[in-house]
């Protein structure tokens, strides 16, 4: 089995196997246009803190079959051991979605998206703001506007 | 500082996407970043609960700066019977959908269809209960609407049983539903052959619901048999006999009613090639436990089985199933002879026994690791 090595935006490397490694599609098409090399696989993005936590994810996950469906997909509920994997600060949490979405490992950024969608369900905007700590910049006029024209979709 | 507040649109988006409708209410109304991200994917799906949502909608789009959002509609859930102006407002504004359901649609009739059929060549789900259309809107659908992935028809009475030979063209269907529409015209040779044939070329359905399935469905669609084995054989898991065509293999989802020539050989044989399967109902058909135990063993993801009135199941073949089947959530039992005495390490269930003077079983459900038995009342001998 080869090795890969990456190295993390802030100059930290890391040597994972190829496999595992190509959970991620951005690195595995990356090594196939390539080809075999020994140098490091530069990824500026990510910090080696997220790399080190995409790594554990991807190396948990390095024998699942590679599902390109997407309903396949839509259906699995988070399992166990991603919720526990998931179970960190906010900003690492955001990080890891970030990472994913630009290493391009669908399935984990699905884990990562549905943690927060799981966190805003059935939660009202007052609710919503609280969570991530947001500042509401609407004016009362615009709020009121806003209820008035999706009044359709409030759920009653 | 942390947190969304800071954090890019992108972010955002790939968030609010995985959010469901009913929650995107709320956060069009968190801030100006936020509303910038959730209103268009709320807009995305209409959901007309009622003629006071329906105005709601038509007078939010008829003010000149929020028409834009029109183009934001993909897809239009009707909750209600609206007045025919109404209807075809709604779907004036959806532009191209490419969901329609409408559950309850009296006032939707084929020429009100049509126009919208012919638009939408990317309509991928479409629903409709209780409509007056006919064949004539099966043609348009089938020859306009070929990136049709759902279909569900429900009590539309005026329907022909050629529906499916007009369908043909719409190869990416995965999910057919069509009950209660009085299809029983698909039994006569020549549909029910032209409907098999069709049916069977939908070679990406997951899920297949039909209340009238043809005549010889078994054979047609089951996978055809080279030498007969009966029922005895099939126990022994042998696999000469067995075909290697698999219809649907991606078929999880199997809901049969009123199909009295299905029986053991052609069900063994089609459990067999469609492991995948999570949930298979045959109602009114003629399985017996050899049936129960190739499910046992070749369905490892069996999570529902509907077995209502097939008469020769038995208790010992169902508790086997019960046991060997660890996704196993419920049984349907309803019109077979089984009854709640033949179950004594049954859990609670939900009527007083003394109470009625013969029992027979709806259903069985798996809680844990207890048996629940729901019973009904049920007098005198079968009737049906």
């Amino acid at each position: 089995m080869s090795n890969v090595r990456l190295l993390s935006s802030d100059n930290e490397e890391f040597v994972v196997q190829k496999e595992v490694a190509e959970r991620s599609v951005l690195i595995k098409n990356m090594l196939e246009d390539v080809g075999e090399t020994d140098s490091a696989i530069p990824l500026p993005n990510v910090t080696a803190k997220v790399l080190k936590k995409v790594i554990e994810w991807c190396d948990h996950h390095s024998s699942d079959p590679v599902t390109t469906d997407e309903t396949e997909r839509r259906t699995t509920d988070i399992d166990e051991w991603d919720q526990k994997f998931m179970e960190v600060d906010q900003e690492t949490l955001f990080d890891i979605i970030l990472a994913a979405n630009y290493l391009d490992i669908k399935p984990l950024l699905d884990v990562g998206c549905k943690t927060v969608a799981n966190m805003i369900k059935g939660k009202t905007a007052e609710e919503i703001r609280k969570i991530f700590n947001i500042v509401n910049d609407f004016t009362p006029e615009e709020e009121a506007q806003i209820r008035k024209e999706n009044e359709w979709a409030e759920d009653r | 500082m942390s947190g969304l507040d800071h954090l890019s649109m992108e972010l955002i988006l790939l968030i609010l996407k995985q959010v469901d409708q009913r929650d995107l209410y709320a956060c069009a109304l968190v801030s100006r970043q936020w509303y910038a991200v959730a209103n268009p994917l709320l807009w995305r799906s209409l959901m007309v609960k009622n003629v006071a949502s329906f105005t709601n909608i038509h007078t939010t789009l008829t003010e000149s700066n929020h028409a834009f959002l029109q183009h934001h509609i993909q897809s239009i859930n009707f909750g209600c019977t609206l007045s025919t102006p109404a209807f075809e407002a709604s779907i004036r504004y959806a532009g191209y959908p490419r969901f329609v359901l409408a559950r309850q649609a009296p006032h939707v009739t084929n020429n009100r269809l049509r126009p919208l059929l012919q638009r939408c060549q990317n309509l991928s789900f479409f629903g409709l209960g209780w409509s007056p259309i006919t064949q004539s809107s099966m043609i348009t659908l089938g020859q306009h609407c070929r990136q049709l992935r759902s279909l569900h028809l429900q009590n539309c009475r005026g329907l022909g049983c050629a529906i499916f030979p007009a369908l043909a063209a719409c190869r990416l269907l995965e999910e057919i539903t069509v009950i209660g529409c009085r299809l029983d015209g698909m039994r006569f040779p020549r549909t029910a052959e032209a409907t098999a044939n069709v049916l069977v070329g939908f070679d990406r359905l997951t899920r297949l619901k039909l209340d009238d399935p043809p005549n010889d469905f078994s054979q047609c669609l089951l996978g055809p048999l080279t030498s007969t084995s009966d029922a005895d054989s099939a126990d022994d898991d042998t696999d000469d006999d067995m075909p290697t065509i698999v219809t649907w293999p991606r078929l999880v989802h199997l809901w049969l009613n009123r199909c009295e020539d299905i029986g053991d050989m052609y069900t063994i044989a089609f459990v067999r090639t469609h492991p995948h399967l999570q949930s298979l109902y045959v109602y009114g058909g003629r399985l017996t436990d050899a049936t129960l135990r190739t499910m046992m063993n070749c369905l490892p993801g069996i999570v529902d089985v509907g077995l209502v009135g097939n008469f020769d199941i038995t208790h010992r073949g169902v508790r086997r199933l019960v046991q060997n089947c660890p996704a196993l959530i419920w049984v349907q039992l309803f019109g077979c002879d089984i009854a709640t005495c033949h179950f004594p390490e049954a859990g609670p269930s939900c009527l007083d026994e003394d109470l009625f003077y013969h029992q027979g079983i709806m259903q069985i459900r798996k809680e844990n690791e207890f048996l629940v038995l729901l019973i009904f009342l049920w007098i005198g001998t079968r009737s049906f």
